[in-house]
């Protein structure tokens, strides 16, 4: 009886040595498990709107073809599932081709019927800064701005408020580079036409993602490798 | 009287001036809509093309054999309308469309959960075959109101 025990026992303990070595790290950014470098924001108040001026000087995956990363601004619309937004910023990898050799502004959505959808919107430059505004348009819309230029609208199906307001790095490999910034961090409020400066909030990080405040609440940087 | 024999006397220079301002806003407006015409299917080389890209997205998200792939050709702007979200570019594009069982690797907010979805809506510039738009749905967009959509191949 012992005996089978102990069998037992080893045989345990050496699937667990075999497991250990085998799975990979906890900390491995992948498809399904990204990484993030990113300020987050739950405001006391309701805002309807947010906005970033990004920046990177550093925005590249090894394998363009399988991954991305990005450097952005997210506007969280659901409520207490949170699973809705309207997310805008620079972006390089998977579905924009294969080559690596393309950087562009995006944005995207996900709405409270389950639809997720982005959009390829220009072209981007490295070391140049590119002005996202995301902001409640009517009915549950919400429109997105490049350089103050409307570049969509989102579908029905968002809450009129934030829930929360992100903005930073995010990767699907450990096979990429970023360095990035967003600065000038703005809210509209509730009335639909005042523009603050300043959020507030905390620096949320995993993987191998790095990030910091500038200025606390006004601006953050983030970095991969 | 005089007065306003006077005012009439402009009135046929008025009307014409409004006809040609119209006559000129009816040109502009048609030279803006030609400047982005919705394109036919893609023809059985674009479509083995497309078909091979196409598979590899599916797979990136998560499925590496849909069903049921066909194509069309139209507009980004009209293939956003569908699904009733506003796109201020109204370029042509070939529209790939598959059902399977997709969970987006696409970026995300911190604290959410990856969207899945069962139909995988792609859009991609016809001449670099650049994809430019992406849809994850539950249930296939009514994308026969922008034309013929034609089987992707086996």
């Amino acid at each position: 009886m012992i005996r089978k025990l102990s069998a037992v026992v080893v045989a345990s303990l050496a699937t667990l040595v075999v497991a250990a070595i085998a799975a990979p790290s906890a900390t491995a950014c992948s498809g399904s498990a990204h990484c993030w470098g990113i300020a987050v924001w739950y405001p006391s108040t309701s805002y309807t709107g947010g906005l970033a001026w990004l920046k990177a000087t550093r925005l590249s995956v090894s394998a363009p073809a399988a991954s991305m990363i990005t450097n952005e601004l997210w506007v969280v619309t659901g409520d207490s599932s949170a699973n809705q937004w309207v997310e805008a910023g620079l972006y390089h990898g998977s579905l924009i081709d294969g080559s690596g050799n393309r950087r562009a502004f995006f944005w995207a959505e996900r709405n409270s019927s389950g639809l997720y959808a982005e959009h390829f919107v220009q072209n981007i430059s490295l070391d140049t800064t590119y002005y996202a505004k995301i902001s409640h348009s009517g009915s549950g819309t919400w429109g997105i701005y490049l350089n103050g230029n409307s570049v969509g609208g989102s579908t029905y199906g968002h809450n009129t408020w934030t829930r929360n307001l992100q903005t930073g790095g995010e990767t699907t490999t450990d096979n990429a580079q970023l360095t990035g910034t967003s600065i000038n961090l703005q809210k509209r409020s509730i009335d639909g036409q005042t523009w603050t400066y300043d959020w507030g909030g905390f620096i949320q990080v995993n993987g191998g993602m790095q990030a910091g405040w500038g200025t606390y609440a006004k601006s953050m940087w983030s970095r991969f490798n | 009287m005089q007065k306003s024999l006077q005012k009439l006397k402009w009135f046929p220079l008025i009307l014409m001036t409004a006809i040609g301002f119209v006559a000129v806003l009816g040109i502009t407006r048609s030279a803006v809509s030609q400047t982005s015409p919705s394109i036919g299917p893609p023809d059985p080389t674009t479509l083995s093309k497309l078909h091979e890209v196409a598979s590899k997205i599916a797979e990136t998200y998560g499925d590496k054999q849909p069903s049921n792939g066909r194509a069309l050709g139209t507009t980004r702007r009209a293939l956003a309308g569908v699904v009733g979200s506003d796109l201020p570019i109204d370029d042509a594009v070939f529209v790939v469309v598959m059902h399977g069982k997709f969970t987006s690797s696409g970026p995300r907010p911190y604290g959410t959960e990856a969207p899945t979805g069962t139909v995988l809506t792609v859009a991609f510039d016809p001449s670099t075959l650049e994809v430019t738009d992406l849809m994850l749905t539950p249930s296939e967009p009514d994308l026969a109101q922008l034309g013929t959509l034609v089987p992707l191949g086996p």
